[in-house]
């Protein structure tokens, strides 16, 4: 314990001496929470550009950034083992209900919270050197743990609105949930996410988290106007192409109401066709990938994700190459009529 | 004999007749319904094997043996899958809190168990996905 809480205390202490310095500043809103990000590179990062466009009230939780790139500003060392953080990131020993450890093997990012104090730090190697895709959907561990203190819940899934309400699209990578959300916003959907987005479980909303999306090339094979938008097109053979989605490109929409989950799959037939899914069905579309990219998220995530299965109708959203009868289905089943 | 779950491993939830159990250790989920999610209401509680036990026999028809021996059965089985460890020093609930199931008739408590979790996040981030993937047409002897 006294470990624990030296670890958070030096954390603490380097990141207000970073912060001293000259850095990045934004308030971002996601639904009823509201983020104030202290950024401190060495050089600017697209990573802010990937919040919601929406004006923050006061802040509720703070967040601050920075790497190891200059002299001084490595990380207290860790008081835990090589291991510690297996398997899913939670460094066990030093997470209790004040605060929380983890490590993203992914970006090799260190991430501590104090819960109490509402604010959580993140260290980066370097950030410059990080793949694109980490500035697509950035600090996403620690943002999911502010979210949960206003009960709210980010998930694994895609969020598309038409007529005042949203579909969320659920399932695992690779099943379609970018790739249609992309389509339905060049069609004229509200656009709220490509992959990680807030639910409120209770007010049945969903919120957007970033404004970025994904492209695989058979996406660009179906929607080549995408392209021209692609921020490492140059880099499409090594990593998936990434687009930060603004107001001139598609109707972009921070909140909306949650009518239906939609899982999307591949049809056997190549024929576009909306099928009733089971709440099992939904939970299994849902729970998984988001506890596993969510470092096993947080003790409320199994009730959010229980009562979004139970209160909103489920459907199998089955895909084929017929764009415009995918946008369409989505559009009446949102409309009530599937 | 007692049984808790390893909050710090362990997560749960009950909505109306379903429980979904996660083990965020193993990556592992659990979901069951009915008998099953009052059985673990019951040994989140504090409920013993044996109180339990008592509580299904007065409220569900059934052979007294085999209400004991599935109890018992289903309990071994969240043991061993990580989910339950002994707490003999939990004390009994006053009452137990189990929604009411008038003329209801004893049947075998089940879950399923879902572990493709771990899979899922060896694949984050960017959620590698083969070029193969939609929209493309599945194989042909996909269906």
């Amino acid at each position: 314990m006294k470990d624990s809480v030296s670890f958070l205390s030096a954390v603490k202490r380097q990141a207000e001496q970073v912060c001293a310095s000259r850095h990045a500043r934004r308030e971002i809103a996601i639904g009823t929470a509201t983020i104030r990000l202290a950024y401190c590179a060495s050089e600017s990062s697209r990573s802010l550009d990937a919040f919601p466009l929406k004006e923050a009230g006061p802040a509720s939780w703070s967040l601050c950034a920075w790497d190891g790139v200059s002299a001084g500003r490595l990380p207290p060392p860790r008081p835990w083992g090589d291991t510690a953080h297996e398997p899913l990131g939670i460094v066990k020993q030093f997470t209790n209900v004040r605060q929380r450890c983890a490590y993203d093997l992914h970006t090799q990012s260190l991430i501590v919270a104090d819960l109490e104090a509402r604010s959580a730090f993140i260290w980066y190697p370097d950030i410059a050197a990080l793949p694109t895709w980490a500035h697509a959907s950035p600090f996403r561990i620690p943002i999911s743990w502010a979210l949960a203190e206003q009960k709210l819940q980010m998930v694994h899934g895609a969020a598309v609105a038409h007529g005042g309400g949203a579909a969320l699209l659920c399932g695992a990578g690779g099943s379609g949930k970018s790739t249609t959300a992309l389509a339905a916003a060049l069609g004229g959907f509200g656009y709220l996410g490509d992959d990680y987005c807030a639910i409120d479980s209770a007010g049945l909303e969903v919120h957007m988290v970033y404004r970025t999306a994904k492209v695989l090339p058979s996406t660009l094979r179906l929607l080549p106007g995408l392209r021209t938008w692609i921020v490492n097109a140059d880099r499409m053979n090594e990593e998936k192409g990434i687009i930060f989605l603004g107001p001139e490109h598609v109707k972009l929409v921070t909140s909306a109401p949650l009518k239906c989950l939609l899982l999307p799959r591949l049809a056997a037939d190549g024929v576009p066709r909306i099928v009733a899914a089971s709440r099992a069905d939904a939970i299994h579309a849902l729970l998984p990938s988001t506890i596993g990219g969510l470092m096993g998220g947080t003790a409320s995530t199994p009730g959010h994700i229980l009562r979004l299965a139970s209160r909103l109708p489920a459907f199998h959203l089955e895909l084929g190459p017929d764009m415009d009868r995918v946008l369409e289905l989505i559009g009446t089943t949102l409309e009530g009529r599937p | 004999m007692r049984y808790e779950a390893d909050a710090a491993r362990i997560s749960h939830e009950r909505l109306n007749d379903e429980v979904i159990i996660i083990n965020v250790e193993t990556g592992a989920y659990y979901s069951g319904s009915g008998i099953f999610a009052d059985l673990w209401s019951a040994l989140m509680e504090g409920a013993s094997d044996l109180e339990i036990v008592q509580h299904f026999e007065g409220s569900h028809s059934g052979e007294a043996n085999s209400i004991r021996a599935d109890v018992r059965d289903v309990i071994g089985q969240l043991i061993a899958k990580g989910l339950l460890s002994e707490a003999p020093e939990r004390s009994s609930p006053a009452a137990l809190s189990l929604p009411d199931v008038p003329g209801a008739s004893w049947s075998t408590p089940s879950f399923a168990e879902y572990t493709d979790m771990w899979d899922l996040i060896q694949l984050d981030p960017i959620h590698e996905v083969s070029e193969a993937g939609w929209p493309f047409a599945p194989p042909k002897d996909a269906g």
